[in-house]
């Protein structure tokens, strides 16, 4: 009896031991995971800006968050990640202790010279309305160490900033669009302590109307500034892009062509340059206003295309036919010499747009593709290729009809798992 | 037509008493041929027996008058010398009377010796049982689509319940080994917070996740008996409930885990409802097994056993395959799957026919 009884205590124990062993997610703690998709958002709509991927896999999001409460205010949203897509930090500027009515969009983000923080460029917009180039510096921890706004006539021409480089010198290359009717662009000089060299900062003619800067901007070993460009041609009513080039401290940017022939009647809307190891690729839609396709255009360094016609995706491998409307939004050169293309698509069966990825060789032949995305609106903004080989795509999702960030970390094929 | 209803009810009723009334008369006869028999015994005229019980005992006899006979007859055959009857009367009565059990105190020692030389217990038992369970989760490593290192996710257990048909067999007096097919389900629901208000730090997107998972499992499992086995009328009446504890593994087979999305959205739509099956989108691994241990009783009711107990069972794999889809589960639910196994508590009930199959034992 009394050794039965004993067994009886032992399993009541070794059950109340296992009752009492069950962890929670803080407890177990975020996996390690090749891959991941993760969602960040708010009560407001976020629209993503860009992305900085560090070589240990962390990330750094620029966005910009739509505050409506009586009148649209907004707000620059920067997260720090880890390497698994978990948040690290997250802070808005101006910061949420402001009670002023300054709104800041969000534009591009780059590391700093001495690379112990972050220059964000955008857009700074007052009580007045009167809207200025903002450049933010921050430190590793998202407090906000410096900051400067370059405003034109005195706030009477709105001018917002768009993209970032550091020169060999460590100066700040900053590019701007300044807005209608002069719909001209904008290359200023900032020394490393956000003092503008007024010597070094030109207004341009765009020589296309209603362009838009692509917010990607680069700088060469002759410290030239190149960037991407997109408008409607003077010379007729569709849409085309160019490489722009400007040399350091002349007021007359190089001339370079458009990436499709002039005669050809087609509109092509570039939407985002990258370099690559022979020059530069641009990314858009073609006939974005009637059922677009995804393009890719492949420049040199003086932005000369290498082919007569940009490569169209209106059918991927297996018969797939995009028949919905397409839009590409970004491009990245992989460490195998090809390219991967971002977007967003409606020609999956899944409804709304969904996020578009396809993977092209050097020779443009599809290798794969893949569709993120379900009933909401899907597009992808922002991808790089990560360091273990895989991709992150950085876009946005309407959770619960609130536009909201999305991440993704796919393997080298595109798949999370 | 109602004249020929009648006239059937009628005669139904004649025949039932009829019936009735020999059944009756019958059984009668016998308890006085019995009765008879007892004195006959007695008196020592005990090759009058045979002949004597033989008729009522083909028909007429109750249950246990019948058992009675037999056992006047088979002390017959044993003083008569006639072994291979004796033999022929106890296989008759056990398989007559499967419940049949020698008297230790008052049976005679020859009754009690060819007694223990037939099998009497039954070769093996086959039931029937069902209960509910509550599933406990632990969790591997976190994946969801949410921020991790900051999450209040939790999993609570909800009531799911078990059927199973077993089979069980006895090995010597304390051990019993047991195989179920058993149809499982589990329930068990998963809250977390996708987004928190950027000026308050408040959640504003509360969701739960239940997940209603549908296996079939097979189990094999070794019982032990607390107390050996012994005359029930030795046994005190913690002892009659026969207390055994179990352990075992179980091979569940997951066949489909539904995931149903109730949101909370205070800022937005709340996108509620169900999501497609985790075994389609090859999120759920399908095979789960799981290490089992059991407390129960067996209390003799009759020919049969009711059976009661509680399972506790330690599901040792990540069931988990993939952690996030490409669509509808992430980006419209907001979910990814955590790596998990699954535990359950399960208490149940049920019955065990023992099946018997009696023969004379050879050395």
């Amino acid at each position: 009896m009394k050794k039965s009884l004993h067994i009886a205590n032992t399993l009541f124990l070794i059950v109340s031991f296992l009752f009492t062993s069950c962890n929670d997610e803080m407890d177990a703690g975020p996996g390690e995971s090749e891959t991941y998709i993760k969602l960040y958002g708010s009560q407001n709509n976020e629209e993503p800006n860009d992305m900085l991927l560090h070589a240990d896999g962390s990330i750094i999001i620029l966005a910009t968050q739509e505050i409506i409460v009586d009148e649209t205010t907004y707000k620059i949203k920067v997260l720090a990640l880890d390497r698994l897509g978990n948040l690290i930090w997250e802070n808005r500027y101006p910061d949420d202790t402001s009670e002023s009515e300054i709104s800041y969009k969000g534009g591009s983000i780059i590391s700093n010279a001495n690379g112990d923080g972050y220059l964000l460029i955008g857009e700074s917009i007052n009580s007045d309305n009167q809207k200025s180039v903002l450049i933010l510096e921050i430190d590793q921890s998202g407090t906000q160490v410096n900051s400067t706004e370059f405003m034109i006539d005195n706030g009477d021409t709105p001018i917002a900033g768009v993209g970032l480089a550091l020169n060999s010198q460590g100066e700040i290359k900053a590019t701007g669009l300044i807005g209608s009717p002069n719909n001209n662009l904008w290359v200023g000089t900032f020394s490393s302590n956000l003092e503008l060299q007024p010597e070094c900062s030109f207004r341009y003619a765009s020589a296309v109307s209603d362009p838009q800067l692509l917010k990607s901007t680069f700088t060469n070993s002759n410290d030239e500034v190149v960037f991407g460009l997109t408008g409607f041609q003077t010379t007729s009513s569709r849409q085309n892009g160019k490489l722009v080039k400007v040399p350091s401290c002349q007021p007359i940017p190089l001339s370079s062509p458009f990436i499709v022939n002039e005669s050809n009647s087609i509109s092509y809307a570039t939407s985002f340059i990258t370099k690559t190891s022979s020059g530069f690729a641009l990314v858009g839609t073609r006939n974005p206003d009637d059922g677009g396709d995804i393009f890719i255009s492949l420049v040199n360094s003086d932005g000369v295309p290498f082919t007569n016609e940009p490569i169209v995706f209106n059918e991927l491998p297996g018969g797939l036919i995009l028949d919905g409307d397409e839009e590409g939004f970004s491009i990245e050169q992989t460490n195998d010499g090809g390219y991967l293309i971002g977007g967003s698509s409606e020609s999956n069966s899944d409804g709304g747009s969904d996020i578009i990825l396809v993977k092209i060789n050097s020779q443009g032949i599809v290798q794969w593709y893949q569709f993120y995305g379900d009933q909401n609106d899907e597009e992808a903004n922002i991808i790089m290729q990560s360091p273990d080989g895989g991709f992150i795509i950085l876009g946005s999702t309407e959770f619960g009809g609130i536009n909201t960030l999305i991440l993704i970390k796919t393997d080298r094929e595109g798949n999370v798992h | 037509m109602q004249k020929v209803n009648k006239a059937f009810y009628v005669l139904l009723i004649i025949v039932s008493v009829t019936f009735c009334a020999f059944e009756t008369k019958a059984q009668t006869a016998c308890t006085q041929t019995l009765r008879q028999a007892r004195t006959v015994f007695d008196e020592g005229r005990i090759h009058e027996l045979e002949q004597l019980l033989s008729d009522c005992i083909d028909n007429g006899f109750t249950d246990d008058e019948r058992t009675e006979a037999y056992r006047l007859l088979i002390l017959a055959h044993i003083y008569l010398d006639e072994t291979v009857k004796a033999d022929d009367a106890m296989l008759e009565l056990l398989r007559d009377n499967h419940g049949f059990e020698i008297n230790q105190q008052a049976d005679p020692a020859e009754l009690i010796n060819l007694y223990n030389t037939f099998r009497h217990d039954p070769i093996f038992f086959w039931g029937f049982r069902g209960g509910f369970n509550t599933s406990f989760v632990n969790v591997i490593e976190a994946h969801g689509v949410h921020d991790l290192n900051n999450s209040n996710a939790s999993y609570s257990n909800q009531l799911g319940f078990v059927v199973g048909l077993l089979i069980e067999k006895r090995f010597g007096s304390r051990i019993t080994l047991r195989s179920d097919l058993q149809y499982i389900i589990n329930t068990f629901d998963h809250s977390f917070s996708t987004f928190r208000r950027t000026d308050t730090n408040i959640d504003i997107v509360n969701s739960t996740a239940s997940e209603t998972q549908n296996s079939a499992g097979m189990s094999l499992m070794a019982q032990f008996r607390l107390f050996p086995e012994k005359e029930a009328i030795r046994k005190n009446k913690f002892e009659k409930l026969n207390p055994y504890v179990g352990l075992g593994v179980t091979g569940r087979y997951i066949l489909s885990s539904a995931l149903t999305f109730d949101v909370s959205n205070s800022a937005g739509a709340s996108p509620d409802g169900a999501s497609e099956d985790l075994i389609d989108a090859e999120i759920r691994n399908q095979f789960n097994p799981t290490a089992d241990i059991e407390f129960g009783i067996k209390k003799a009711l009759g020919l049969m056993y009711f059976t009661a107990g509680v399972r506790y069972s330690y599901g040792f794999l990540d069931i988990t395959d993939r952690h996030y889809d490409n669509g509808r589960l992430t980006t419209f639910f907001g979910w990814g799957a955590n790596d998990i196994n699954t535990h359950s508590l399960t208490a149940f009930i049920g019955i065990l026919i023992p099946q018997y199959v009696p023969k004379k034992l050879t050395k």
